[in-house]
């Protein structure tokens, strides 16, 4: 049995190529847990807080999240959670629900309520600079709930907020994971950025909502 | 169930009974997938299943087709496939079978990313890997691409040794009209080099640059 993880590698200091900032950007994606094909979850040889692959089962798609505002996602973070033998870390993913409707009720809060989820954030902290081309934006998507999942912890709504208009407050959780942190970088930064947005659907270099547009296929709507 | 008669299901049971199951809605996505060829997005809408649906609907009607598949590959969400020293990056369904089986002859674990992919993926590599040996009757200058039947046979040495010389020549830069009247005299296992013969070794000659 081997000593795993009692040691640190590296100087602590600031690299001022790359400083330090802070928050999240508006968009990020969320996944049903029991969507994601766990068979095929791939992480760096070369470091395993680094997630390579994150397919989901055939069929199944992620849902985008889109928290406007300077505060994206507010409430994110991470803290040490003590245990008897073992520290690990709780993780927390912050956001709210602009609307209010029977359809959100259904197919988004009472879904929240009870299911666990896995999420992946865009960082504002991406590591542009590295001098290292491999690494280059590799801190850009965060992923969190992969290990412990993550479960709703608040889901609180006030009719009179001066933050949500009436909207739904969310608060969701991943409690004891082992690591403290996974990222989710492939290659480069444009190669992961199509697998984020593979995620809910979009082809490489689309923005639009729709889906994109795939060679080869004609939209008899347009 | 095929496409056309779940379309028409699923819309016999709107008609009835003016809603739509969840089961309904979630092959009504698919639906839109396989018809127009993108995702289905909600926008919190009120009737975007039904607006899909008779979309759908109108398309069938116009005699529209579910559309044909640009790839017989299709990568899972969430995962792209990147070779390392290739630029491109394929994901979702815009991946080119060709350079899908160029990237599966270096790494034939990564078929797990697929969720769609033909049954043969395997041949397909296998072909890739060990491209056919056209066999080439340099006597008659018949040329037989059915491996299967033919069993893919080698050159014999003298036409082997011709295309080496070809090559040569190629690489001097010398244009194929000039190696065909070099070689239109040659003979190869004591018959004359036909024009389709030699055409041919040119051809394998290209190849083994």
């Amino acid at each position: 049995m081997a000593y795993c993880d009692g040691i640190i590698s590296r100087d602590i200091e600031i690299d001022c190529d790359n400083l330090l900032q802070r928050g999240v950007e508006e968009i990020g994606v969320i996944i049903n847990r029991q969507d994601i094909d766990f068979d095929n979850v791939e992480y760096s040889a070369d470091n395993p807080s680094i997630v390579t692959a994150l397919p989901l089962k055939a069929g199944k798609r992620g849902y985008r999240v889109v928290i406007p505002g300077a505060n994206s996602f507010s409430g994110t973070g991470s803290t040490l959670a003590t245990g008897t033998y073992r520290n690990t870390f709780n993780h927390t993913l912050g956001m709210v629900v602009l609307a209010n409707d029977p359809d959100v009720t259904e197919d988004i809060i009472d879904g929240l309520a009870n299911g666990q989820f896995v999420a992946v954030i865009e960082n504002k902290n991406k590591n542009l600079n590295q001098t290292v081309a491999t690494k280059k934006g590799f801190s850009t998507f965060s992923i969190v709930g992969l290990q412990q999942g993550l479960r709703a912890t608040t889901l609180e709504e006030d009719r009179y907020s001066e933050e949500t208009d009436g909207g739904w407050n969310v608060v969701l959780t991943e409690t004891r994971a082992p690591k403290s942190g996974l990222f989710f970088f492939n290659t480069s930064i444009e190669a992961t950025r199509t697998a984020f947005n593979a995620l809910v659907g979009e082809s490489a270099g689309t923005e639009s909502g729709d889906g994109g547009d795939t060679p080869g296929w004609v939209d008899p709507s347009a | 169930m095929d496409y056309k008669q779940t379309v028409k299901e699923i819309g016999d049971r709107f008609d009835k009974t003016g809603t739509l199951s969840l089961s309904d809605k979630q092959s009504i996505e698919r639906l839109y997938y396989l018809t127009f060829g993108k995702y289905f997005t909600r926008t919190h809408c009120g009737d975007c299943y039904k607006d899909a649906l008779i979309m759908i609907r109108l398309h069938l009607k116009k005699g529209g087709k579910q559309m044909a598949k640009s790839s017989e590959f299709v990568l899972k969400r969430g995962v792209v496939l990147a070779t390392p020293g290739v630029a491109s990056v394929l994901s979702g369904r815009d991946v080119p079978a060709d350079l899908v089986v160029a990237h599966l002859a270096k790494f034939p674990n990564k078929i797990s990313y697929f969720e769609e992919y033909p049954d043969n993926w395997m041949k397909l590599v296998e072909d890739f890997k060990n491209p056919k040996v056209q066999k080439t009757e340099a006597k008659t200058g018949k040329v037989d691409t059915d491996d299967e039947a033919n069993g893919g046979d080698e050159l014999s040495p003298e036409a082997a040794e011709l295309v080496t010389l070809i090559s040569f020549d190629l690489k001097a830069g010398m244009l194929k009209k000039d190696i065909k009247e070099k070689y239109k005299e040659y003979k190869v296992d004591g018959d004359a080099l036909s024009v389709r013969g030699l055409a041919n070794l040119i051809k394998l000659a290209e190849k083994a640059e």
